[in-house]
C-alpha cells in the first residue's frame, strides 16, 4: 500500500517535470523560461524526494535523502535566483515584437 | 523494481532534452538554466540507483553535489554580471 | 539501454565543448561533461573517483577555468595614420600616447599587441580581427572598437581622463559572432 503511494508521487513528479522540460522549449524569452523552470524543478525534486524517502522505509538511507531535499530546496531558488539577476543586471531585455 | 528502471530511463531522455536547450540556447544565460536543470536531475539520477543498487553509500555523491553544485552555476553568473571581475 | 543515452551524451557534449567559439560557452559545457561523467563512473561501479570528479572537476576546474578567462586577454591594436608625408614626426610625437596605452592595458592584466599598419583604415576594420584600431588624422585620433567589449568602457575612461585635450572619438562596430570571449 505504501509502494503503491511512492510510485504515484513519483509518477506525479514525473509528469511535473515533463511540464518543466516543456515549458524550456515553449516559451521564446528568457524570463518566462527561468520562470517555468525555477518553480516547476522545485516542485518536482520535492515530490520525487519524498517519494524515494516512502519507497526505502525507514532506515538510515532516509535521512540521507531528506537531508539532500532540505539541501537542494535552499540551493537550487538561489542559484536560479543568481542567474536571473545576472541577465538582469546585464542588461537583457524582452523584445517586444516576438513576445508570446 | 522495473519501476524505478524505468524512472531513471525517463529522467534520462529529460537530461537529454535538456542538453538540446543547452547547446541550442541563443543567450549565454540560457545556457545556464538548463546546466542547473541537469544538475537537479543529475541528483534524482544517483538518488534512484543508490535504491535499486541498494548501496547507501552512493548517497554521499549526492550529498556532495547538493552542496557542491549550485557553486559553479553562482560564479559563471557573477562572472558575466561584473563582466570579468569574480572577486 | 541507459547508460548508452548517458555515453552518447558525453561525446556529444566533448564535441561541442571543442568546436565553441566562444571560451564562456565552453566552460559551460564542460561543467555538464563532468556531471555527466560522474554519474557514468556511478554507473562502472567507483563511487570513490565519482565523488573525486564531482568536487574536482564540477567545481574547482570551473573556478580555475574563470580565473585563467580573466587573465588571458591579448589585446591587439591596430594603428594607422594617414597624415601622409609627415609620418615620422607624428609617430614620435604620438609614442608617448602610445606607451601611456599599453601600460595602463599591462596594469589591467592584458597583453597588448602593437601593430602599425599602412593599409587604409577600411579594410583594417572590414578585415581584420581587431580589439583595438586607433587612426591617426591631421587633427582627430579615431579609435574603433567591438561594442560588446567591456574592456573598452576602461579604456574610454581612462582616455578621457587623461587625454581630454586631444581630439578623440570613440565608434563602436557591431562585431560578429566569431569574437572570442
Amino acid at each position: 500500500m505504501t509502494d503503491l503511494f511512492a510510485y504515484l508521487l513519483i509518477t506525479v513528479a514525473l509528469v511535473f517535470m515533463a511540464l518543466g522540460v516543456i515549458g524550456l522549449f515553449r516559451f521564446k524569452d528568457f524570463y518566462s523560461r527561468i520562470l517555468i523552470s525555477a518553480k516547476i524543478e522545485t516542485v518536482g525534486f520535492l515530490t520525487i524526494m519524498i517519494g524515494f524517502a516512502i519507497l526505502s522505509g525507514l532506515s538510515y538511507a532516509t535521512m540521507k535523502i531528506l537531508l539532500i531535499t532540505l539541501l537542494v530546496m535552499i540551493t537550487n531558488p538561489l542559484s536560479t535566483h543568481a542567474i536571473a539577476r545576472s541577465a538582469f543586471l546585464s542588461g537583457y531585455t524582452i523584445n517586444q515584437e516576438t513576445r508570446p | 523494481m522495473i519501476f524505478l528502471e524505468t524512472t531513471l530511463f525517463v529522467i534520462a531522455i529529460y537530461i537529454v532534452l535538456v542538453l538540446v536547450r543547452v547547446i541550442l540556447g541563443p543567450t549565454i544565460w540560457d545556457r545556464l538554466l538548463g546546466l542547473n536543470a541537469i544538475s537537479a536531475k543529475m541528483i534524482m539520477s544517483i538518488v534512484i540507483l543508490a535504491i535499486i543498487t541498494n548501496q547507501s553509500y552512493l548517497l554521499d555523491v549526492a550529498l556532495v553535489y547538493a552542496l557542491l553544485g549550485f557553486i559553479s552555476t553562482v560564479l559563471i553568473a557573477r562572472f558575466i554580471e561584473k563582466k570579468g571581475d569574480i572577486s | 539501454m541507459t547508460e548508452n543515452i548517458f555515453l552518447i551524451t558525453l561525446v556529444v557534449l566533448a564535441i561541442v565543448a571543442l568546436n565553441t567559439k566562444k571560451l564562456r560557452r565552453a566552460v559551460v559545457y564542460l561543467g555538464a561533461f563532468s556531471l555527466v561523467s560522474s554519474f557514468v563512473y556511478l554507473l562502472y561501479g567507483a563511487p570513490d573517483v565519482a565523488i573525486a570528479e564531482a568536487i574536482i572537476g564540477s567545481t574547482i576546474t570551473t573556478v580555475l577555468y574563470l580565473v585563467a578567462l580573466r587573465k588571458y586577454q591579448v589585446f591587439s591594436i591596430y594603428y594607422a595614420n594617414s597624415v601622409g608625408d609627415q609620418t615620422s614626426r607624428y609617430l614620435n610625437d604620438n609614442s608617448t600616447f602610445l606607451n601611456n596605452l599599453e601600460a595602463f592595458l599591462i596594469q589591467r592584466e592584458m597583453e597588448p599587441q602593437l601593430i602599425y599598419s599602412g593599409a587604409p583604415i577600411e579594410t583594417i576594420v572590414d578585415q581584420e580581427k581587431f580589439d583595438l584600431a586607433i587612426h591617426h588624422t591631421d587633427q582627430d585620433i579615431w579609435i574603433y572598437g567591438c561594442a560588446e567589449d567591456y574592456q573598452l568602457d576602461a579604456v574610454e575612461e581612462y582616455l578621457l581622463t587623461n587625454y581630454g585635450d586631444l581630439n578623440i572619438h570613440l565608434i563602436r562596430c557591431a562585431e560578429g559572432e566569431d569574437n572570442e570571449a
